[in-house]
């Protein structure tokens, strides 16, 4: 018999056996989880969200000096979010790449940091989740930052065991008292882009991005919820309609295949698209109709771009604050409303809605006034609006 | 989504099963594929023929377990890629094409008996893992099913990679002893 012969027979395993190495091994957790009940010190309460941040007199201010920072991305368009860190003039901050783009590499680039005396590990991308997941009960010293990285992400990530349900809070369930996770509230800045678009007077609209996943899924219910609103507000429900597509892949692949695409609507009659991910946001640069982008990094293009940009800057100032006055909080699931609706050049380019309008309906969503429910897919009857899957 | 639900999508032939199949199980095949080609660009390449390939079997076939059945497609296609890549850098592309041609002359005999061997491996093997320790059964299977490398498997078990490498050891050592004994080796 040769080992390929082996090989072959050993991928005909009986499926619990495989389903069961899958599983991860969760059993040191209980111990951990123990010991930690044990040790943990009440530290600063609540941060959700930033606010209602209680003074808690255990705390202990430290100095920037005592933050030995580790900064990892995998968006190379997120400079803001590093120079906005590396803005803070004493405090030590090394920036860590993976050397592929792989789960393992980018435990490895957490580990390298650790190793070299960082105690504060920031991650900023999705991709982080699994890395963080495998990571955060090694080094419960470390405080763990995600940023960009809701429940779902975790979920998905594959270093949870996704054939559970989902909890609440997989930190939470998982004992992981040094991680805290960021996320945008995406689907509050579709909501923003879609009541917009139909307020000024869009009505066939398009949402385009390079994959359906959480944050994108995300965004495009947002967008058709707020389209929806403002139509029901305009009495034109009958007449929106939105085409909604994505590309299938992220990152790799060409951006010609969703420019043929968006350029066909373009030729239908639509008038306004909402594109999310790298290579939508390469293709939307050449279209010929009003994009409205969401993405971080404003740049010279051909079509009237609007972005959609997450306010950064309100994060990180709310976390250096956390950090240097030891009130960082593990465990917790941080999701931000803060998003800016602006053209290039930071101005207000709608002619039918103003920013005071806008800001308003920010201001009801955030406060629960006003609904944008979050689905896990895409689905025609949510809305009531025509909604169109290609 | 529930993975009964996902099957009955592929029954239904809707679309939207592969983009649940996708998102609930993509990064899982993903990384079954990239540890055996190690190459992103095949990973993809072989998850998206897991999803074709599971379109044309479901139906007839209505698996229990999904995650499982994707597993093992995923981790074909991959094994199957790296084969035929593997051949192609040691001889060009001719020899292994002539070799698979020239496989269609022989007897199909012999294939029944190839294939009565292989389905008798793999029920020993079954037989031989289900009486294993559940820690080092599960660590045959990231290595040698999942394609960990010795250092990730062990990590997962929270032990260090010399005692996972001892453990596999000895677990490859008691598997030939015991095929020896089942009359396979």
């Amino acid at each position: 018999m040769r080992a390929d012969e082996l090989l072959q027979a050993i991928g005909e395993v009986d499926e619990v056996l495989i389903e069961r190495a899958a599983k991860k091994d969760r059993s040191h957790l209980v111990r951990w989880g123990a010991l930690a009940a044990m040790l943990m010190l009440v530290i600063g309460l609540s941060l959700f969200v930033f606010r209602d941040v209680k003074q808690d007199e255990t705390a202990k201010p430290q100095t920037m000096s005592d933050i030995r920072m580790a900064f990892l991305t995998s968006d190379p368009y997120d400079r803001e979010l590093q120079e906005h860190i590396m803005q803070y003039e004493q405090l030590s901050c090394t920036t860590y790449s993976p050397e592929i783009d792989s789960l393992d590499d980018r435990v490895k680039a957490i580990e390298r940091a650790i190793g070299d005396g960082c105690n504060v590990v920031f991650c900023n991308g999705y991709e982080y989740a699994g890395a963080l997941l495998e990571i955060a009960d090694e080094y419960p010293d470390v405080k763990l930052i995600g940023m960009n990285i809701s429940n779902d992400d975790l979920y998905w990530s594959g270093s949870y065991d996704f054939s559970q349900p989902k909890p609440e809070n997989i930190l939470q369930e998982l004992e992981l008292n040094n991680v805290l996770c960021v996320s945008y509230q995406n689907e509050i800045a579709g909501y923003l882009a879609g009541y917009v678009a139909v307020r000024e007077g869009y009505h066939s609209l398009g949402y385009y991005c390079d994959m359906m996943v959480p944050q994108t899924i995300d965004y495009g219910n947002g967008y058709l919820l707020g389209a929806q609103a403002a139509a029901q507000e305009m009495q034109k429900t009958d007449e929106v309609i939105v085409k909604v597509s994505s590309y299938g892949m992220f990152a790799s692949g060409e951006a010609s295949p969703i420019l043929k695409e968006i350029n066909l609507w373009h030729q239908g009659g639509t008038q306004l698209v909402l594109a999310v991910g790298p290579l939508t946001l390469n293709a939307a640069e050449e279209l010929p109709m009003t994009v409205i982008a969401a993405a971080n990094h404003p740049q010279q293009a051909q079509s009237p771009l609007i972005y959609l940009k997450q306010d950064t800057i309100i994060v990180v100032e709310q976390l250096m604050e956390e950090l240097l006055s030891d009130r960082f909080e593990g465990g917790k699931l941080c999701e931000v409303p803060y998003h800016q609706l602006s053209d290039a050049d930071g101005d207000w380019s709608f002619q039918s809605v103003t920013q005071k309008e806008c800001r308003s309906v920010l201001q009801e969503l955030i406060d629960g006034t006003r609904t944008c429910p979050k689905y896990d897919y895409l689905q025609e009857e949510n809305y009531s609006i025509h909604v169109i899957f290609e | 989504m529930e993975d009964r639900r996902i099957v009955e999508l592929y029954w239904l032939r809707s679309e939207e099963a592969i983009t649940a199949s996708e998102r609930k199980y993509g990064a899982y095949c993903n990384t079954i594929s990239y540890n055996i080609t190690y190459s992103h660009e095949d990973a993809e390449e072989c998850v998206n023929e897991t999803w074709i390939r599971s379109w044309n079997t479901m139906p007839p076939q209505k698996p229990m377990r999904l995650m499982a059945f994707f597993g093992k497609i995923v981790r074909n296609c991959s094994l199957d890629l790296f084969r035929r890549k593997t051949a192609l850098q040691r001889g060009g592309g001719s020899v292994p094409l002539a070799l698979e041609e020239l496989s269609e002359c022989l007897a199909s005999e012999q294939d029944v008996e190839k294939q009565v061997e292989s389905r008798q491996l793999s029920e020993s093997l079954n037989r031989f893992l289900h009486d294993l320790p559940q820690r080092d059964c599960n660590l045959f299977l990231r290595r040698y099913f999942y394609m960990d490398s010795v250092e990730t498997a062990a990590k997962r078990y929270h032990i260090t990679a010399k005692n996972a490498a001892v453990i596999l050891h000895r677990v490859r050592k008691k598997l030939a002893e015991y095929l020896q004994k089942e009359g396979l080796l």
